[in-house]
């Protein structure tokens, strides 16, 4: 798919569809929909989630789920308050997202709702609870 | 003890761990294996067991998850023993001075006989650091 | 009655010294646990703390042997966020540099494969041929592994006329040899009889699992960022996508054998028509707020970087996601159902990187009691 189709595609599930360059597509969706738009992007044979990020954005944390279609990429955010930070599992649309939401969970302290396997994935055994490295008041 | 440190001279066993490192050091030391270099030649052999092993080759900064692990393989490793701190990592962590994860350098754990600087050190100088090293194993 | 047996951490091997939990009944496998972390250095926060012109040799630090394409990723990114466009002669410069990282990546990885099956002699030959690649980057780029032509805004060394005869017969001996090895692995015995039907990965389940790279495409998965969403000078060289269909463990070394003369090829047209002049774009200091994502194929698949900028020096972030990290959900469908004599091998094959000394313990579930075993030991119980 190239990016026009992307963007076509994505418009009715997010917001601020924005095309840079000849391969990536940017778009900012919302909890109500992104379950939605991910769930129709694998309807549509988009089945390579190539990660997922996480950024610390002060207020808000911001997560960005990247998904390869075919020529380009989509990246596909959603901003979370600090005060509520909880999403629904995609495991069940993309199986592949498993390790990235237990590194979302740990890294950056998101609660992953239905996830299979909660457990920690690169911090040590002796990790204090509560602290989440990638945050920025985490400082040396 | 002279006759084994006669044999253990001749024929060092080597265990080489990776506390964390970037995996650059270890192609090397299993480069030094292979028929350019080829150590065997040298009497040096590589083990999969510390409880073999006189000569413990350490690759990476110490991280705080392979601390402990390094530790317990560096307490079944016999006595003499010898650690070579193989690359920049160990011996003063590199690129990853500062990094959230990362405890070491090596010599504030356990004591270190002989450093082999480089990022990473080509095999001929993790060789020669190795027969640096024999010498020690007589103490 | 099922036993766990816990595999590592002492996996000098592994790129990430993993510890596998396997569950085993009698000799099958059915089920894998995994746990990460013992290489966990924290990386994309020193990222953040650092330069982008230190922060680009960090990267490359990420991982020993695919670093060029490390620093190339990290490039891209970054020189996307700043717009800055990199000059012709650098581009092709670039492709010399990670074609010669996969020459080398890929003939270690099959050594790797070779010391698993227990058939040294292929693993010390293609180990010796191996250097070749070494050499080509010694003499090219300065060094043996941490050898990057990339720097940012261009390349970090200019490439000399009088180096190409060199690198020109190396290539000759390098694709001499692939292609004997090519020979070897699908018609000797003791390799067939240890690869084939074994590992398998469907192509469904390599879709869902999101695998990338040779453990991708050797199920069936057309896929390559080179082509699909092509950088440096990619879009200006042909060259053809290697697939297979079967996805066991000799699908997958035959993918990366042939991809090694997909690479030597590349290199030759790269020489030909490499245009001649600056190597070097400047790059700014301060970088102004941004975003982008730069995705390379390093030899294990697609690498992904995504940097965030904030008008500084510094980024605000950067998060990596490396192809051996997207292709471990891929081992569970691969163990289960084969036999414990098959994990090396099979955990092997999705490259994780090259493995020698690893230990392994078996836990009786019921008791409690333990024992080690080396994995020579654990080689001698293969039938």
């Amino acid at each position: 798919m190239n990016v026009n189709e992307v963007a076509r595609l994505i418009k009715r599930y997010a917001d601020e569809v924005k095309i840079v360059g000849t391969r990536q597509v940017f778009a900012a969706t919302d909890k109500e929909r992104y379950i939605e738009a991910l769930a129709a992007l694998r309807d549509n044979d988009l089945k390579h989630l190539t990660t997922i990020t996480g950024v610390d954005r002060g207020d808000t944390i911001e997560i960005i789920y990247h998904i390869h279609c075919g020529e380009s990429l989509l990246n596909l955010k959603l901003a979370l308050p600090k005060t509520d930070l909880e999403i629904e599992t995609v495991t069940d649309i993309f199986p592949g997202a498993i390790l990235y939401e237990r590194d979302l969970m740990e890294m950056l302290g998101v609660q992953v709702r239905g996830h299979p396997d909660p457990r920690r994935l690169f911090l040590p055994d002796d990790w204090p609870k509560g602290v989440y490295p990638l945050r920025k008041e985490v400082k040396k | 003890m002279g006759l084994m440190y006669f044999f253990r001279r001749k024929s060092p066993w080597i265990l080489h761990f990776n506390t964390g490192g970037c995996n650059g050091c270890d192609i090397e030391v299993v480069a030094a294996l292979t028929p350019r270099y080829d150590v065997e030649r040298l009497g040096i052999v590589r083990k999969g067991s510390p409880r073999h092993a006189d000569i413990l080759l350490v690759t990476g900064p110490i991280t705080r998850q392979s601390r402990d692990r390094f530790l317990r393989i560096y307490e079944q490793t016999p006595e003499p023993k010898v650690v070579v701190a193989v690359g920049n990592c160990p011996t003063s962590n590199c690129v990853f001075n500062g990094c959230y994860n990362v405890v070491g350098p090596l010599d504030k754990h356990v004591p270190v006989d002989v450093y082999v600087p480089g990022c990473p050190p080509i095999p001929e100088a993790i060789i020669d650091g190795v027969l640096k090293a024999l010498p020690r194993l007589g103490r | 009655m099922t036993f766990i047996i816990p595999i590592g951490p002492q996996h000098p091997a592994l790129e990430e010294p993993t510890h596998f939990r396997i569950e085993v009944k009698g000799e099958e496998i059915v089920g894998v646990d995994l746990r990460l972390g013992y290489v966990h250095r924290g990386i994309e926060k020193a990222l953040t703390e650092r330069p982008y012109a230190h922060g680009f040799y960090l990267s490359q630090r990420v991982c020993g042997i695919c670093n060029a394409t490390h620093s190339l990723a990290f490039t891209r990114a970054v020189e996307s966020v700043a717009g800055v466009e990199c000059p012709d002669r650098a581009r092709y410069i670039r492709v010399i540099d990670a074609e010669l990282e996969r020459i080398h990546s890929h003939l270690l990885w099959a050594g790797i494969a070779a010391h698993e099956i227990g058939f040294t002699t292929l693993f010390m030959l293609l180990w010796r041929d191996r250097e070749h690649a070494l050499d080509m980057r010694e003499l090219l780029f300065g060094n043996r592994i941490y050898a990057t032509g990339t720097y940012l805004g261009g390349a970090r060394v200019d490439i000399e006329q009088k180096h190409i005869p060199q690198l020109t017969r190396a290539l000759a001996e390098l694709e001499k040899s692939t292609k004997h090895y090519i020979d070897v692995c699908t018609s000797d015995r003791t390799i067939i009889a240890r690869c084939t039907g074994v590992g398998v990965l469907t192509k469904k389940d390599a879709r869902e699992l999101c695998a990338v790279g040779p453990t991708a495409r050797a199920s069936g998965v057309d896929f390559d960022i080179r082509r699909d969403d092509p950088y440096a000078a990619y879009d200006e060289i042909l060259f053809d996508v290697v697939t297979e269909r079967d996805g066991d463990v000799l699908a997958k070394v035959v993918v990366r054998l042939r991809e090694i003369l997909e690479s030597i090829e590349i290199i030759r047209q790269a020489i030909d028509a490499m245009p001649k002049g600056p190597i070097r774009a400047k790059f700014p200091e301060n970088v102004p707020e941004n975003e982008a994502v730069g995705r390379v194929e390093a030899p294990r698949g697609e690498l992904m970087y995504y940097v965030r900028s904030n008008g500084t020096n510094k980024p605000e972030r950067v998060r990596i996601r490396t192809p051996s990290y997207a292709n471990w959900p891929s081992v569970r469908p691969m163990l289960v159902g084969g036999t414990i004599a098959e994990i090396p091998i099979v955990v092997a094959s999705i490259d994780p990187c090259f493995s020698c000394t690893d230990r392994v313990t078996i836990v009786d579930a019921k008791t409690g009691k333990s024992r080690i075993e080396t994995k020579e030991e654990l080689r001698r119980l293969r039938k």
